[in-house]
């Protein structure tokens, strides 16, 4: 054995010699070339030497598996023989030669990046070759790319930073931002495309961060300024370029910035937007203007940003929550909303209903031309739903539809079941059916109505009593927002008999019921034929649409059943103020100003100078004249606005402290014990529908401690103790 | 007198024969009343001890002295209660339980828990029929009794006064907490935050005395 070592040795030393001998002469000849000359020498070596070297290290395979095996166990010095081949080109060529090939492949890139045809290849063969030279002591192991890290990648970085920082000068000494912009912009996508091709992937982000670092990140306050007037000009390329950019430098350094601003200026843009609906003339006409202004306005600015965000930010989450920050602020706090009755909630309320009321097809957005009115119903409907999602107070716009949804089913003044199906089906998407449940009850109240009121009809005609139509809706108390009427009424005896025997027919299928009668939402058709009147009218009379209330009113005054004096008068029967309210029973209130309305019409004549008043007397106007056949006196009367929202907003407050109370009682059943700070903090999250006020949870806690659920720690009084 | 003091002094032999000896003792069974049964002593009786001990009925004394006798409502003392609250005082006559009652008045000053017992103890005696809730107007007529020379309740009597219309009653967590934000609050009521645990009420106290 000791023979074979000396042997063994002595090959390999020779070898060594050898090979390096030939290198020596490589490096030598390698002189005559610079430039792409030179890496074409190289690389036609490399590719040479790297056969060469496969086959002498297979010829050498006893040597590898024995001596050097033997040597390396021994821990000495010694390497396979392609190590070694690896070895010597780097000791006796490489190491030589490294700085003319950077040289030279810096020149051919240079060329490249100036916009000059040369052979990319040529570097990416010499660039694989300083990854396959591995590292200094060829071991493998964390630094085994440091011939390409050190004597590559390093230079090339900071050469091409040196050359984009010159270059970057130029172009903005040259010409404007934007165009740097485009300029930096195509320039990156340029390098990111050739990285790919000759650089070890390992080192495409340095690379990419140091050129943007270089390119965008000097510029960084200079691109960000350009942001908002951008958005003011509303430059969409500009902006997408903007936002690719900044993107490179990461979430923190590059688009925190921009979602700062972006969101501030859509608030401001929605503030102002909401500003010109206030100062309109249109909008100060009615409310259902107001509410439609209103809302496109809010449409308009989140559509526009919207569209910016699809369009030149793809959507990013972080500028997409800005956004929606934005829209949330300016929908609920602005300088429409300043008070209960004009909460954003309410007035898209409001406009939902505009929609979906028969009879305002003036007051709706203009669609799309050729669209069907469905479509274009479908499609407000879906816009109505988007601000719907950014209200704070989801409870008031609840409340507020469930009220407009109870007269539109009431008065039978639905565009379409088709519309109120969508909308239903829409809000069920947002908020669930705990919301929509009531409302689907209300529709089957209406379906079984329907039904209902055919049979009677029927059962009428088969007992050949019925002198007129009638129609009854049926409504379960608990899921209407209809009170009971505030007034007494004796209903005219005509009305009294049918409603009687409505009650025996319903009463047959459903033993038990109790009727609450809202006669102030109830309606008749009546016609009324006057003495003196002459032409059409004479013979088909007046059709006239009157309140219930009216009616009982106005058949005091027919010729035969009028209870008072003056009976045989060619007017009829003359009635004071107090026989009419007696007769009628109604509060006086009322009957005044039904009074009021009847001789305004010129329906009845008043002694005192045809005013209504308490004192005076009333006859029917025999002469009565009006050019329409038909008139809708039901219609005249409306509905009292302010003690409508002054009723809204108790309700909302007395739902609100309910649920409050409701969310503070499963918060506690759950945790047993809360510190004030944590309780509060967990009533808040639990609350869906509306931003409970401190205050407000206060004042739960405050009743839930006097009626015994809660408890204050004896010795620490801001810790709270569920009791069970 | 000198009979009463002497046993007063005397080694305690057997509890129902010093007892049944002392002063306070025949005091009570001269004062009392017999309802549902149980002896008692009445508001009448009870005032008339008041009296005796040269207590004015408008001062702090006469509440302590119930508390300490553990009466069971305004006035009304059981014979229970009577017996344990002077074996605790360790007083069997007059004079002793006159110094009894003011040293505890003095002790208040200093002793915070002490006072605490007592001040929440006096939210029970003020409720009538055992409503939860005391009115408001037993509050403005207590509080400077049992609280002299504390300006948070000075304030805060003002302000129920102020407030008569609106505020009727006060409940046990209000009145309790009370306590704690006079030991709490700076002059300038700079340091009330409505985000604490204080009841809205304070709120709008802070509210009205800022004003």
């Amino acid at each position: 054995m000791v023979h074979g070592s000396m042997y063994g040795r002595q090959l390999y030393t020779r070898l060594n010699d050898h090979v390096s001998q030939h290198m020596i002469q490589v490096a030598e000849r390698s002189r005559e070339f610079v430039g792409d000359d030179l890496l074409s020498f190289y690389n036609q070596e490399w590719i040479k030497y790297g056969d060469a070297a496969k086959t002498i290290h297979h010829i050498f395979d006893y040597l590898n598996r024995h001596w050097i095996q033997r040597e390396q166990d021994e821990g000495n010095n010694v390497c396979d023989i392609n190590t070694l081949m690896f070895r010597i080109w780097r000791n006796n060529f490489f190491m030589d030669v490294r700085n003319s090939l950077l040289e030279s492949v810096f020149s051919l890139m240079k060329r490249i990046r100036d916009g000059q045809v040369a052979d990319l290849n040529l570097v990416k063969s010499v660039v694989d070759s300083f990854v396959s030279l591995g590292n200094d002591d060829m071991a493998t192991g964390s630094k085994k790319m440091e011939v390409y890290d050190s004597y590559f990648l390093k230079p090339f970085i900071e050469g091409s930073r040196q050359y984009y920082q010159a270059e970057s000068e130029r172009v903005l000494k040259e010409g404007s931002i934007r165009n740097y912009m485009i300029w930096v912009f195509n320039r990156l996508k340029e390098e990111d495309d050739r990285a790919e091709m000759y650089l070890h992937e390992s080192s495409l982000r340095e690379f990419g961060d140091a050129l943007n670092k270089v390119l965008i990140g000097k510029q960084r306050s200079n691109l960000i300024s350009e942001f908002k007037p951008m958005l003011v000009a509303q430059e969409k390329e500009d902006l997408g370029r903007l936002y690719e950019l900044l993107k490179r430098l990461g979430e923190t350094s590059g688009l925190e910035p921009l979602r700062e601003v972006f969101r501030d200026f859509v608030k401001e843009a929605g503030l102002e937007a909401v500003k010109k609906v206030c100062g309109d003339k249109e909008a100060a006409e009615s409310v259902a203007n107001r509410s439609r202004l209103f809302v496109q306005a809010l449409l308009n600015v989140h559509d526009l940003y919207t569209g910016i965000l699809h369009d030149s930010f793809k959507d990013d989450p972080g500028l997409s929550k800005a956004l929606d920050h934005a829209c949330k602020s300016f929908i609920n706090t602005n300088d429409m909303c300043t008070s209960p009755e004009m909460d954003a909630a309410r007035l898209l309320a409001n406009y939902c209903d505009t929609l979906l009321r028969k009879g305002n097809a003036n007051a709706r957005v203009a669609g799309d031309a050729g669209a069907s009115t469905e479509d274009n119903l479908e499609k407000q409907l879906a816009q109505v739903i988007c601000v719907y999602r950014y209200l704070n107070n989801l409870d008031v716009f609840q409340l507020t539809y469930v009220r407009f949804l109870a007269r539109r089913l009431v008065n039978e003044q639905s565009v379409s079941s088709h519309g109120e199906e969508t909308m239903i089906s829409l809000l069920k998407e947002v908020s669930g059916v705990d919301f929509t449940y009531r409302l689907s009850r209300m529709f089957s109240d209406i379906t079984v109505s329907k039904d209902m009121s055919e049979k009677f009809k029927e059962s009428m005609r088969e007992a050949g009593a019925s002198s007129y139509e009638f129609d009854v809706k049926v409504l379960n108390m608990g899921s209407w927002p209809l009170k009971a009427p505030e007034t007494n009424l004796k209903l005219p005896a005509e009305l009294d008999g049918t409603i009687d025997r409505f009650i025996e027919f319903y009463d047959k299928q459903h033993s038990g019921r109790r009727f609450n009668w809202l006669w102030q939402y109830s309606k008749a058709d009546i016609k009324m034929f006057f003495p003196k009147t002459s032409g059409p009218a004479a013979k088909a009379g007046y059709t006239f649409t009157v309140t219930t209330y009216q009616l009982a009113i106005l058949s005091l005054f027919n010729a035969d059943s009028g209870p008072g004096t003056g009976y045989d008068s060619d007017d009829g029967p003359t009635l004071t103020f107090d026989q009419i309210a007696t007769a009628t029973e109604l509060d006086r209130s009322i009957v005044l100003s039904e009074l009021e309305l009847f001789c305004k019409a010129r329906l009845l004549n008043s002694s005192e100078s045809n005013q209504a008043t308490e004192a005076a007397k009333y006859t029917l106007n025999s002469g009565y004249k009006s050019k329409r056949l038909r008139t809708n006196f039901a219609a005249a009367k409306k509905p009292d606005q302010k003690k409508d929202d002054k009723e809204m907003q108790k309700s909302v407050e007395l739902d609100r402290s309910a649920n409050i109370q409701a969310a503070i009682v499963r918060i506690m059943k759950a945790r047993k014990q809360l510190t004030h700070r944590e309780l509060i903090q967990a009533t808040i999250d639990n609350i869906k529908l509306f931003r409970p006020q401190i205050s407000d949870i206060k004042q739960s806690i405050d009743k839930l401690i006097d009626t015994g659920y809660l408890e204050r720690d004896e010795d620490n009084r801001d810790l709270y103790k569920y009791l069970a | 007198m000198a009979k009463a003091s002497g046993q007063a002094t005397s080694k305690k032999t057997s509890k129902s024969k010093m007892v049944a000896g002392n002063e306070l003792q025949k005091w009570f069974n001269e004062n009392q009343e017999h309802k549902d049964g149980r002896a008692v002593i009445m508001p009448e009786g009870f005032e008339r001890l008041c009296e005796a001990l040269e207590f004015d009925m408008d001062g702090i004394e006469p509440m302590v002295l119930l508390w300490q006798l553990n009466g069971v409502e305004l006035g009304t003392v059981e014979l229970e209660g009577w017996e344990k609250g002077l074996d605790e005082m360790g007083v069997r006559d007059l004079s002793g339980l006159k110094m009894a009652i003011e040293n505890t008045v003095e002790a208040f000053k200093t002793n915070s828990e002490l006072f605490k017992t007592f001040y929440r103890k006096m939210f029970d005696y003020l409720r009538q029929d055992k409503q939860k809730s005391i009115t408001a107007e037993y509050a403005v007529a207590v509080l400077p009794v049992i609280t002299s020379n504390m300006w948070v309740f000075e304030k805060f009597v003002e302000f129920l006064k102020a407030n008569d219309d609106k505020i009727k009653t006060i409940s046990r967590d209000q009145w309790q907490s009370l306590l704690a934000l006079s030991r709490n609050l700076e002059p300038d009521m700079s340091n009330y935050s409505k985000d604490d645990a204080w009841p809205t009420m304070f709120d709008d106290f802070v509210d009205w005395a800022k004003a």
